[in-house]
């Protein structure tokens, strides 16, 4: 069975000889630092989907329910509302196909998102992930480019995160790097603590 | 497999990449859109704007572009009610005759949800503006808080007209924060404007 390196015992010394302390220290400290900041980007790329996705599926505000002021809930119909502003070639003239795609998409970001923070199939999820950030800065991208005014991000609700103000370069970057974080866990795997070390 | 020189044999990641990889991501995806599918099938994607519902004056009224005759803002509901058309996603909305109707006898407030630009440059009397955006994050719009919208009263949004959503969005969110009788003028400030009707302009 394949064994992620990140997720090897700190105790087991591995590449230098044997009873070489210094070494060994060393490389214990480097397989704690590596299994460890891995499960940390793991856990928050995971964790900010969730949070995107739940934010667009219209579900009761915990916030609220917890006493801590409105999250910023979005209803599907709001984000499809916002989808339609992107004009999606041959989308927007496809009723169920908006409706789908409103619904649709914060789940792949919940069960994605999920998945990669609890390391569940993590690489496979963490894909998932970054593919979805992708699409969704080329498509920010292209409403720039096309000088398409009056498109709002909403891609955590109602929410803004990290970027303020009207759609632009911060959005693309703000995707990008999601992407390229959930990348970092397609590559060199899921860090410590995942449930599923495979796929 | 080890690149040279990593003492620490912390390994290659990528090498341990799976071959089924690209399968697991689509099954992910495809068990999100399986979801989906039940989800849509479970809740109503566009459930009403809920209230008890706009109600319109008996009979109606005659559309005329008389501005004398606009609505006193706020007045009550008197216990007349009339026909009220409800779209097959069960939510409230009102034809331009409809709309006129409660305009000219003054029983419903109207609410612009357009671009401070369009309320400046043309909008039903008496009007105030509430854009979606007025509600992001949660905030609650300053016409809401004064109580310059009064939750008592009908509330006719509006907005550009045709595919324009702004309207129902903003609906949504004064049925959400307690206001009983909230309905759509779907042919919004297009209809409104075309058919020569009141207006004013400038700042409120």
């Amino acid at each position: 069975m394949r064994t992620d390196p990140s997720n090897a015992p700190a105790s087991r010394p591995a590449g230098p000889a044997a009873g070489d302390g210094f070494s060994h220290l060393r490389c214990r400290s480097q397989r704690l630092v590596r299994g460890y900041g891995l499960a940390a980007v793991r856990v928050a790329v995971g964790g900010l989907m969730v949070l995107g996705g739940y934010l667009k599926l219209g579900l009761p505000d915990v916030s609220v329910a917890l006493g801590m002021g409105p999250l910023g809930v979005m209803r599907p119909d709001e984000f499809m509302a916002a989808i339609k502003k992107f004009h999606v070639p041959g989308l927007n003239g496809w009723a169920w196909g908006l409706e789908f795609a409103a619904v649709a998409v914060p789940w792949a970001e919940v069960v994605a998102g999920a998945m990669l923070a609890l390391g569940l199939w993590p690489r496979a999820a963490a894909l998932a992930v970054a593919g979805m950030m992708g699409v969704f800065a080329a498509g920010i991208l292209s409403v720039l480019v096309r000088g398409i005014e009056d498109v709002s991000c909403t891609c955590f609700g109602s929410l803004k995160l990290i970027c303020q103000g009207p759609l632009g370069a911060c959005h693309v970057a703000r995707n990008a790097a999601i992407a390229g974080l959930a990348l970092l866990t397609v590559v060199l795997g899921p860090g410590r603590g995942a449930l599923g070390r495979r796929g | 497999m080890n690149s040279p020189g990593d003492a620490c044999g912390s390994g290659c990641g990528a090498c341990g990449v799976p071959i089924g990889l690209p399968m697991r991501t689509l099954a992910i995806l495809a068990l999100a859109g399986v979801i989906a599918l039940v989800d849509l099938q479970v809740r109503p994607f566009q459930a009403g704007i809920g209230g008890a519902g706009v109600v319109l004056p008996a009979g109606g009224a005659a559309p005329t572009a008389d501005p004398a005759s606009g609505p006193s803002p706020g007045a009550p509901v008197a216990g007349v009610s009339g026909p009220e058309t409800e779209a097959p996603d069960g939510r409230t909305t009102l034809s331009l005759e409809q709309a006129l109707a409660l305009y000219n006898e003054g029983l419903a407030q109207f609410v612009d949800a357009r671009a401070p630009d369009e309320f400046a440059a043309g909008r039903i009397p008496g009007a105030v503006r509430m854009s979606p955006e007025d509600f992001a994050s949660g905030q609650v719009p300053e016409a809401v808080l004064s109580g310059a919208l009064r939750r008592d009263s009908n509330v006719v949004v509006y907005c550009g007209g045709g595919a324009c959503d702004a309207s129902k969005l903003v609906a949504r969110r004064l049925t959400e924060l307690g206001y009983q009788n909230v309905a759509v003028f779907l042919g919004g400030w297009g209809a409104w404007s075309s058919a020569g009707l009141a207006a004013e302009e400038g700042a409120p």
